[in-house]
């Protein structure tokens, strides 16, 4: 379970976040949504542990964020943070960077072999997985660095803009089924941020909607419609609930005449 | 004649070093002396003889080199492979190393020779016929110190590191005491890097798990890396679950000791009328360089959690958990103002005094009172941040 308990973040003066309190259940999808620069990507770095909130404080599993060496490194154990842009060690190859995380989290050397070559397969990098990474697209980039999340084999999954990073369709399907299927293995907890709501609604089992550094709603997407009042797509569902004025402004643009 | 010499060669080559690198003394060697030739042809004697002073100069620093490659680079501790492989074999001291030896053998000798020779004919600064044995068993008894801190006991390091230190102070005295001195201190390094090799294979040889931790220490492999412990990237190294352990405090300690004990024997040696400005010159600077690089390490990926003009804003000026590590700056201001209140017309220290006083507290109190690296990275309040990888800074910054 991750519980954020009055956190509030701010980089200057103004508050990114501002008093957040949230319990992310354990097992399953959870989404961040929201528009550009609610704070999404804030919220997910303070629950990586990249930012330490002004105020409050975030627990995973009950123990504290920061609160000691041993609370943080053992929560480290848990959770791999996936930053919307990675960096790669570009002189190393695939292969040889997805053995040195899994040797990072402790993966025992036979079943890295295994598992490396499962994902080099799933993401069809089976032949550039032995190629240097400065070689890589920027997709085969993005690929390779999930597959680095996934061999961690960390029950807590942290990815920002996952689907994002230039990853082709075949990629964005592999990713999809992946993340399903991993949200129903028990104790297997996802927590993403995505700007397009449409690309989470099959995924995530809650979604949480940002507005302004606060939290708009978290809810499933069912829940979310029942909210906002419209049985429409999701994105015109969160559209409402982060900018509920927005069809106003559409009114008044066209009422005083399109130039 | 072809056998004999390529037994010769055989017989040399046990220690020598790589042939690119005596190549490369060689061509070096032969430049100057061609200058040296020259002057002669223009019976320019002041020439000659500055030529001749360099080139014997050259020579020290070659013997130097000679000197740290034969305490470092057959010592199996210089090389992970070679290092593991022995491990692995069933050699135990005093058999001969597989690889050549780390102690002094009679091909030394004939280097040692073959370098007075150079100087004798170069120069007639014959003081430095003696540097040139001095300055070689002094780097190999260091190099020596150096490998047997790496694979323990410390204390023996230390107890050689003292000794060092010791001759480089007494040669102040007289040449007779120093050379009793350097006698002493050379059968001690011998025997206690022969103590460490009997106590082969070493504990920190053994293979760690990551999370188990490994020793905090300087990189020891000066021939090989491996590949698993080089950079992880944003944001596996930063927030993967890697815990380095800090050095313990009793050789952090000593270290701070070692380097003020060194530093007043060297400015032993030193003539009166320099050491003033050459010691407070020398120790500010390399005051600076460790602040500045002691911080450095602790913020390079660390940021302060808030802007400063946030600090302002919100009155969070101090930010304890995070302010601690830029203690070191303060620490190397007190130390430049003791230091020179401690050398002030009235109080009138010796400098030869204040400086390795001064430089001691200054690297016990940065080496003491300041959360280690890894605790404070883990539980101080920070924003990290991945500008070393080269990308932008404010990926999470916003006002």
């Amino acid at each position: 379970m991750i519980e954020l308990i009055n956190v509030t973040q701010h980089y200057g003066v103004r508050p990114v976040l501002r008093e957040i309190n949230l319990t992310i259940p354990v097992g399953g999808v959870t989404a961040i949504v929201g528009p550009n620069g609610m704070g999404k990507t804030t919220l997910l770095g303070v629950i990586a542990g990249v930012l330490s909130p002004q105020q409050g404080e975030v627990r995973i599993k009950g123990l504290r964020r920061r609160g000691s060496v041993e609370e943080e490194l053992e929560i480290r154990r848990q959770v791999a943070y996936l930053p919307d842009k990675p960096w790669l060690p570009k002189n190393r190859t695939g292969r040889e960077f997805l053995f040195s995380v899994g040797k990072l989290y402790d993966i025992a050397d036979h079943r890295l072999f295994d598992h490396s070559d499962r994902l080099l397969r799933l993401f069809q990098l089976e032949r550039e997985g032995d190629w240097p990474i400065r070689s890589f697209s920027h997709g085969q980039k993005k690929k390779i660095a999930l597959a680095a999340a996934l061999i961690s084999e960390c029950p807590l999954l942290l990815f920002d803009e996952p689907f994002g990073g230039g990853l082709d369709p075949a990629g964005i399907l592999a990713l999809k089924e992946v993340i399903k299927r991993l949200a129903k293995m028990p104790g297997r907890t996802i927590v993403m941020t995505a700007p397009d709501p449409s690309l989470v609604e099959e995924l995530a089992d809650g979604i949480i909607v940002l507005r302004e550094g606060r939290i708009a709603a978290f809810d499933t997407a069912a829940g979310l419609r029942k909210l906002a009042g419209d049985g429409g797509a999701l994105t015109d569902v969160i559209g409402r609930l982060t900018f509920p004025e927005a069809l106003d402004a559409v009114e008044d643009y066209f009422e005083q005449g399109p130039s | 004649m072809k056998a004999v010499m390529k037994a010769v060669i055989r017989w040399f080559r046990v220690v020598s070093p790589p042939a690119w690198s005596i190549v490369l003394a060689l061509i070096f060697y032969l430049i100057i002396e061609g200058f040296r030739q020259y002057t002669l042809t223009l019976d320019a004697a002041v020439e000659t003889r500055k030529f001749g002073d360099v080139q014997s100069g050259i020579v020290v620093v070659l013997a130097a080199a000679y000197g740290a490659f034969r305490g470092i680079a057959f010592h199996p501790a210089s090389r992970d492979d070679y290092l593991n492989w022995l491990a692995l074999t069933p050699w135990r001291f005093p058999q001969p190393l597989p690889l050549g030896p780390v102690q002094l053998v009679a091909q030394d000798l004939v280097f040692l020779g073959l370098f007075e020779v150079l100087v004798f004919d170069a120069t007639l600064f014959r003081f430095l016929l003696a540097l040139v044995p001095a300055v070689f068993l002094f780097v190999v008894c260091s190099s020596w110190a150096v490998c047997v801190w790496h694979t323990g006991p410390r204390v023996a390091a230390y107890q050689m590191g003292f000794a060092l230190g010791a001759t480089l102070w007494v040669s102040s005295w007289s040449y007779l005491a120093a050379g009793g001195c350097a006698i002493a201190t050379y059968l001690l390094c011998a025997r206690r890097l022969g103590q460490s090799f009997q106590a082969f294979p070493w504990e920190s040889n053994r293979p760690k798990r990551q999370s188990e931790g490994q020793a905090h220490l300087p990189s020891f492999r000066l021939l090989s890396a491996t590949k698993e412990e080089a950079d992880l990237g944003w944001a596996f190294e930063t927030l993967g679950p890697r815990r380095a352990e800090r050095l313990p405090l009793q050789d952090r300690l000593l270290l701070s000791g070692l380097v003020g004990w060194w530093a007043l024997a060297i400015t032993a040696c030193l003539p009166v009328e320099i050491v003033r400005p050459l010691a407070a010159l020398v120790s500010i600077g390399f005051g600076a360089f460790h602040c500045v690089g002691q911080v450095g390490l602790y913020i390079k990926t660390h940021l302060p959690p808030i802007s400063f003009l946030g600090r302002l804003t919100t009155g969070r000026w101090l930010i304890p958990s995070y302010d601690v590590a830029i203690l070191p700056i303060v620490y190397f201001v007190v130390a430049v103002g003791m230091g020179t209140f401690l050398t002030l017309p009235g109080v009138d220290w010796p400098v030869r005094y204040v400086v390795p006083v001064v430089l001691t507290l200054y690297l016990v109190a940065t080496n003491w009172l300041i959360p280690d690296l890894e605790r404070w990275r883990l539980t101080c309040e920070t924003r990290i941040s991945p500008w070393r990888y080269g990308m932008a800074s404010n990926q999470y910054e916003q006002l």
